[in-house]
């Protein structure tokens, strides 16, 4: 400065008075998880997208999403969240390792376990997405580079390996905000291990070999034993904090989803208890009706929401948990393991029934007894495997959405999953498998995604992803 | 040898003429009269004139004999007036004298026409300059832009001045509002300033005229000049009142064959028809009178219609007849008077309108008072004080929110506006919504009553504000003199918004409070004189000191309210959101100028300012600009004296510079606090990602120009070409999510725009009586956006709530709606496998929003006192996206989705199908019109239309009573006027809307409309008194 212009208090001035330099790490990792799970079980990602998609739900009215018509900007706004949480959680690892903090071992290992689960939520649904390249704005990669999917499976297991190492289960995680084991460090190392469970299973079509080693490594090293395990973000009563869905439809009054008659009638064919858990009879007739499956905006409107099932008041209740991943998904792995020639200890039947008995026991809505007699009706089929395990591996996924999608992507179970009844909107004649990159990459990361598309295929509803060999 | 004489200045009042010029003909003896317009001049013996010159009057040449007092009365120069123009830093300049253009629009030609936001009253009439602004908005936004958008991603708004004063012209609406996702448009704040109390308008269009203000005036100025009162005998009183009625201008083309619903009605246990009333849609049964069960049957409270079925029929003017007339009266008085020592104005005014939606009202009063004092023969000080308050309530939700959505996008055709009026709530306080649930479930699905939603979820807010200048000056010589300035601009702004229990959606309450403080605080030393003879010199220096305040608090409830309908923060279910935002910019700045006039031949000036700016890193935050221009007068050349042809013919030329800073906080790294998840903080890191390096924006334009004025001024033509880079552009640049921050401030961009600015006037037939005076101006602007950061190739202006964005493109205008295209084989448009459009693989560019020529006309008609004017303005290009067709289509309430009797059978698109050969053969396959038009929604072309539109602006009829009339009353003028505002729209080719009414803010978020309120014609009369 010149004259007699003091502007030595400029750089104070310019010191932003409303937001602090420094803050908790935990409370990092609290926006990040709930960042991340509200827009996993929003409205316009498993609510119109994972849900139909695994036609567990139908729309009431608004029905193009069941009819495979997207709309472009949520999709962007899935990708912008996601990766959003994804970054809050490599904030927490870089003030760790830059700071050398006691005890960051374990809130390293924690905040990779949350990265490692939504780049598999993200690759899944996409395919090849940025990976390696991302998160790096601070060092001026603003357009990062796609990675392929077989690259980052393997690392996603590599990466979950590490952060299981790294847990000292005798010394503390976060100091507060733990929003999912509020500081458990053996859950988190079981997490950790189940999770890779997951991850081996979706690309053991491709690297059968690694994909058993790693769930035998994982199931040594102790994954889930019952559903009380279950890694799930523990929605509350009150607002903000309530699951996404409640504020949806019972805040925004926005009665768009029913009961898909996809699932209802395999629950009802299957006498599933879980059909009380998972939705209410209809208003009308006090019997369990599923609206038909991606019906135009005409039939739906004439099929009025009181005729079929919807939503169940426990769906629809504020405190409802968003889950994460649960233990009976983990039996179904193992059992589909031990059926792929893993030596666990156990018989595919015995985890099979396993799975289906966490289920049943989480969602609280059958004694042992019927659970047992469930099991027997509904017995293992070593011989049609796929059927019968992806069958009812996608009844337990219910409200998992996009998990329920991607094992019929993967598991190829049949007479289940049909086309809509009144056609779909876009040119498709299979349920699709695989979502479209959002729009805004195509404009903000154009290379790349060019690039991305050269390599994955183009980028359409049809063209699959790596995992999905078959 | 010398001789001394004396005298006395006065003009045609008798008031003292301060600062007039007398020179000894022939010579450079000169001298200027004091504040009393006393003077004394030594003169050599000899016979001699001395001539009197003072801007605005005619020169008068006394010979000087041998007299020793010489008194001499000046009249003004009425032509000459309007050749003095207020320049920067409130420094008049005659108009010949600049290198740049600049307009002035005097004050009758803004009241005569008021408008609530004044800005809107410069529509049409300047060249170079758009305003857009939709009246339906009630106090709403008015987006001016001169010369094209400069800056990607800023609002380029023109910096307000009055009185010197800079003024805030914020809006804060959401980018909701902008975008057309919903809310309120709560208008710019420049339109606190009263039209009554405007003397004149100066519009400095490009930077070099505005290099003096700094930073913000890269954009252009609007100077305002205040009445101000003069030296009178007794005090003047003048008095105006005026009314205005407002009605629809233009409503879509819905149709009125089918009602509400989906299908057939459903059948209930008694047999009865039931309509769909939960299905806010019209692919409804026909409308053809039968006997339905309606959502209005099911209340006991409403005898007329309980438990009975009444006709289904159509209702085709409901959404006319929900709208009221709207009514502005604005009143005010104004007292001035002076003496030699002082002069004062003092003047209020009252503005109520009344809109057009129920239950909609805006007050605004204002209290305007200047004066000036000589304390010493060379001190003056003078004062102006302004403070406004204005109250609205029920302002009018703008886009795709909850009134406008029922009528243009969402709803049932045939429901009556009447019974939705009279039976709009039980008698236990519940809504009754045409959209009620079910049978048994009177709730509302989707919508709303539209009167429950203007009687109870209506905003309201307020306004204070005080603005003003206390200046000081010094008069050590008739060469130099001192200014020192104070000047404050300060507002608490207040804005309350509330939905009630009962309504769809969860109750809530928002408070918002906002504080704005500028002050600026300056002091100029002038030096005025004769270098030589033939060289004139004007220079000043100066420095000023500015700082800014800027303070929100907003609280929002959670969870709804606990106390039903009691809207308070405190009354919030959960902890209710919390926002507590300071900012404080401070910027420091030295200035200097010269200006040269040779003869009245050559003109020249040069500028330099140098900013220091709180907002940019040390080291980076101080920056310099020049500025230079000349004009050439070739009608002084020796050639064209005495021309009766050539009045004036002047050729001129600019070059300037303008740096620009950033707003605060943009270069530090901080966390972000977000909502608690229970009792666990919650903070992230900002998704916009800071820059520690950033460096100061610049503007660089030339222009160049010529005036020529015609036979005695009959004939003006005015044309400047003007080229403007902006480089270096800090702005928020969206980047992919993927690099962990959606967005990143950064130094890149540059924006040229060009353009060509032409102004013609002619008075054809001049008489005694009669008067007949014509004036064009057209301009077109070029804007291209020449560059963004590497590796970028589009900046996301705005995301539109559906199907389109609004993009700035490398290559490309700033403003390129984006979307998705047919897919064309041969030019024809392909149709897939279902019979209905495929949609492009890629977003493309579908149009710029940016228009390609503006242009207004007016003419005037005066005879004998009485005045006939009329104003057209004109937009050619330009595109906007209508979610109106959009979803008026998709939801079947658009007349298009009746045409041609596609709903009794199945309709089939225009366009070529695939067949199994892989040739493309003309479309034949069916499909039902709900189908085709639900495939649409996402789709951009299909609703992208072009903007260009042609408007009857303005009409008035206007009578003064001639002097002899009034000659033995107290009134000293009387005149009335009738007048007419937006009253045809002559050309457009956007359906169902004016082109114009998507205007819902001021930034660069423009081209998107989410469900616009209709827009408005006023019609009114006026009369004026003066005692």
């Amino acid at each position: 400065c010149a004259f007699m212009f003091a502007c030595e208090d400029f750089e104070e001035t310019n010191t932003n008075p409303n937001q602090p330099e420094d803050v908790p790490r935990g409370y990092l990792f609290t926006y990040a998880v709930e960042t991340i799970m509200d827009q996993v079980y929003g409205g316009f990602d498993n609510s119109r997208v994972g849900m139909t998609l695994a036609q567990y739900w139908s729309q009431n009215q608004y029905t193009e999403e069941s009819r495979y018509q997207y709309r472009p900007a949520t999709n962007n706004t899935t990708w912008n969240t996601i990766y959003t949480g994804i970054y809050n959680l490599q904030e927490i690892i870089r003030l760790n390792e830059e700071d050398e903090l006691t005890g960051s071992d374990n809130e390293i290992a924690i905040a990779t376990i949350m990265q490692v689960w939504t780049y598999q939520f993200l690759t899944d649904l996409y395919g090849d997405i940025p990976y390696e390249n991302a998160l790096l704005a601070k060092q001026d990669t603003l357009a990062p580079a796609y990675s392929r999917q077989q690259d980052i499976y393997p690392d996603l297991l590599r990466r979950l390996r590490a952060a299981r190492d790294m847990i000292d289960v005798a010394a503390p995680g976060f100091a507060s905000g733990d929003i999912i084991y509020d500081g458990d460090m053996e859950l988190w190392r079981k997490f950790a291990n189940s999770l890779m469970l997951r991850v081996a299973i979706r690309m053991v079509d491709r690297m059968e070999q690694e994909s058993l080693a790693a769930i035998t490594e994982a199931y040594t090293s102790g994954v889930f034993e019952d559903y009380t395990e279950t890694a799930q973000i523990n929605y509350l009563a009150s607002q903000p904090a309530t699951n996404p869905l409640y504020v949806d439809v019972i805040v925004g009054n926005r009665n768009d989803f029913s009961s898909s008659n996809t699932l209802i009638d395999v629950l009802l064919a299957r006498n599933d208890p879980r059909i009380n858990a998972y939705f209410a009879p209809a208003k009308n007739s006090g019997q369990f009706i599923g609206r038909p499956y991606g019906q135009n905006a005409a039939a739906a409107n004439a099929l009025v929401p009181d005729a079929v099932s919807q939503l169940s008041a426990k769906i629809l209740s504020p405190d409802l948990p968003g889950l994460i991943m649960d233990a009976a998904e983990v039996k179904f792995i193992l059992a589909e393991a031990v059926q792929r020639g893993a030596a666990l200890g156990k018989t595919a039947a015995d985890f099979y029934g396993e799975g289906i008995r966490e289920s049943m026991e989480y969602w609280e809505v059958a004694t042992p007894a019927q659970i047992d007699n469930y099991i027997l009706a509904n017995p293992y089929d070593a011989g049609n495997w796929k059927q019968s395990l992806g069958v009812q591996k996608w009844i337990a996924l219910y409200m998992q959405g996009f998990q329920g999608w991607a094992e019929y992507r993967r598991l190829d179970f049949t007479g289940i999953l049909k086309m809509p009844v009144s056609g779909p909107l876009v040119s498709i004649n299979q349920v699709p498998v695989r979502r479209t990159y959002p729009p805004d990459e195509q404009t903000l990361n154009r290379q790349n995604y060019i690039t991305a598309i050269e390599k994955q295929g183009p980028d359409e509803l049809t063209t699959k992803v790596w995992w999905d060999l078959f | 040898q010398g001789r001394t004489i004396s005298g006395r200045v006065v003009a045609a009042d008798q008031s003292a003429l301060p600062g007039v010029n007398i020179v000894q003909e022939g010579t450079t003896n000169g001298t200027v009269t004091d504040a009393n317009g006393n003077y004394s001049i030594t003169v050599n013996e000899g016979t001699g004139n001395l001539v009197f010159t003072f801007i605005g009057y005619q020169t008068v040449t006394r010979p000087i004999g041998d007299q020793t007092t010489i008194n001499v009365t000046l009249s003004e120069d009425t032509q000459q007036l309007s050749e003095v123009v207020v320049t920067a830093l409130g420094i008049e300049r005659e108009a010949k004298a600049l290198g740049y253009s600049v307009q002035e629009i005097q004050g009758e030609s803004i009241t005569r026409v008021k408008e609530t936001n004044v800005v809107n009253s410069l529509q049409g009439r300047i060249a170079g300059v758009q305003i857009q602004g939709n009246q339906g908005a009630l106090g709403g936004s008015s987006r001016i832009l001169i010369r094209g958008a400069r800056s990607i991603a800023n609002e380029n708004q023109p910096l307000f001045v009055v009185d010197g004063i800079p003024l805030d012209n914020s809006n804060f609406n959401s980018t909701d509002v902008q975008r057309g996702a919903g809310g309120y448009d709560y208008g710019n704040a420049a339109q606190d300033v009263n039209p009554e109390d405007i003397e004149s308008v100066n519009v400095l269009k490009g930077p070099s005229a505005a290099a003096l203000y700094g930073n913000r005036a890269a954009n252009g100025v609007i100077i305002i000049t205040t009445k101000k009162g003069a030296k009178r005998k007794g005090i003047g009183v003048d008095v105006s009142s005026d009314i205005q009625f407002q009605d629809i201008l233009i409503l879509p083309d819905y149709q009125n064959q089918y009602g509400g619903g989906a299908g057939p009605f459903s059948r209930n246990e008694r047999g009865e028809d039931v309509a769909l009333f939960y299905v806010d849609e019209s692919w409804g049964p026909r409308l053809d009178g039968r006997p339905v069960r309606q959502y209005y049957s099911y209340y006991p409270e409403f005898p007329e219609f309980y438990n009975k079925t009444t006709p289904w029929v159509a209702h085709p003017n409901n959404v006319r007849d929900f709208f009221e007339l709207g009514i502005q009266n604005t009143n005010s008085i104004a007292f001035n008077g002076g003496n030699e020592k002082g002069t004062f104005r003092l003047a209020y005014t009252n503005l109520n309108a009344k809109g057009i939606m129920p239950n909609s009202d805006l007050d605004r009063n204002t209290i305007n008072f200047n004066g000036s004092f000589n304390l010493t023969d060379k001190l003056t000080a003078s004062a102006g004080v302004n403070y406004i308050n204005s109250t609205a309530q029920g302002r009018p939700e703008q886009g795709y929110s909850d009134v406008m959505v029922q009528f243009n996008t969402f709803g049932q055709r045939q429901v009556d506006m009447d019974i939705l009026d009279r039976y709009w709530i039980t008698a236990t306080g519940e809504q009754v919504s045409w959209n009620r649930d079910s049978e048994d479930n009177p709730r509302p699905r989707y919508s709303d009553n539209p009167y429950w939603i203007r009687r109870k979820n209506y905003q309201n807010d307020s306004r204070d504000r005080i603005f003003g200048n206390v200046t000081l000056s010094y008069q050590f010589n008739k060469w130099l003199k001192l200014t020192g300035r104070i000047m404050n601009d300060f507002y608490t702004d207040r804005r309350e918004e509330r939905k009630a229990t009962g309504s769809v959606g969860q109750s809530f309450y928002i408070s918002e409070i906002r504080q704005v403080r500028e002050t600026n605080a300056d002091l100029i030393l002038t030096f005025t004189g004769n270098v030589t003879n033939n060289l004139s010199l004007t220079a000043f220096v100066g420095g000023n000191i500015r700082e800014n305040h800027y303070n929100l608090d907003a609280g929002e409830t959670v969870g709804g309210l606990s106390v039903p309908d009691f809207f308070n923060l405190q009354n919030s279910m959960q902890r209710p959101i919390i926002t507590d935002n300071t900012s404080q910019r401070n910027i420091n700045s030295v200035f200097g100028s010269v200006s040269l006039g040779y003869r009245d031949l050559i003109y020249v000036d040069g500028t330099l300012r140098n900013d220091w700016s709180s907002t940019l890193p040390s080291g980076n935050n101080s920056f310099l600009y020049p500025s230079i221009s000349a004009s050439f007068l070739l009608s002084s050349l020796p050639v064209f004296e005495g021309s009766q042809q050539i009045s004036l013919a002047k050729v001129r030329g600019s070059y300037a510079e303008a740096g620009n800073d950033t707003d605060p906080y943009r270069t530090g790294f901080t966390y972000e606090p977000q909502n608690y998840f229970g009792s666990n903080p919650s903070y992230r890191v900002p998704v916009t990602l800071n820059n520690p390096e950033l460096k100061p924006e610049k503007t660089r334009s030339y222009e160049f120009g010529v005036d020529l004025r015609f036979f005695d001024d009959r004939l003006t033509f005015d044309a400047t070409y003007y080229h403007t880079i902006s480089t270096d552009q800090i702005f928020q640049v969206p980047v992919s999510g993927a690099s962990g921050y959606t967005s990143q401030i950064i130094n890149a961009g540059r924006v040229r725009n060009n353009g060509i600015e032409i102004a013609l006037s002619g008075a054809p037939v001049v008489t005694e009586n009669f008067r007949w005076d014509i004036g064009i101006n057209w301009a077109r602007n070029r804007n291209r956006l020449l560059e963004l950061p590497e590796g970028i190739e589009n900046y996301r202006i705005a995301t539109g709530p559906f199907a389109v964005t609004i993009d700035a493109r490398v290559g490309q205008p700033l403003g390129v709606i984006t979307g998705y295209d047919y897919v064309y084989q041969d030019g024809k448009k392909v149709v897939d496998d279902n019979g209905v459009y495929a949609f492009s693989d890629q977003l493309v560019p579908l149009g710029s929003v940016l228009a390609d020529w503006t242009g207004g006309l007016t003419s005037s008609f005066n005879y004998k006192g009485i005045n006939l004017s009329f104003l057209f303005s004109a937009q050619y290009g330009g595109e906007l996206y209508s979610l109106t067709s959009t979803f008026g289509k998709y939801s079947g309430m658009m007349e298009e989705t009746v045409a041609g009797n596609i709903r009794q059978q199945y309709m089939v698109v225009d366009g070529v199908k695939e067949d199994e050969d892989g040739n493309f053969v003309p479309n034949d396959i069916e499909i039902s019109p709900v189908d085709f038009f639900a495939s649409m929604f996402g789709h951009g072309r299909a609703f992208v239309y072009d903007a260009s539109f042609v408007k009857l602006r303005e009409i008035s009829l206007g009578y003064s009573l001639p002097q002899s009339l009034i000659a033995n009353t107290p009134f000293r003028s009387i005149s009335f006027s009738l007048i007419g505002r937006n009253l045809a729209i002559l050309y457009k080719n956007v359906p169902h809307l004016d082109p114009e009414a998507a205007v819902t803010g001021s930034g660069n978020i423009q081209g998107y409309e989410g469900g616009a309120i209709p827009s408005l014609r006023s019609y009114g009369a006026s009369i004026r008194l003066g005692f």
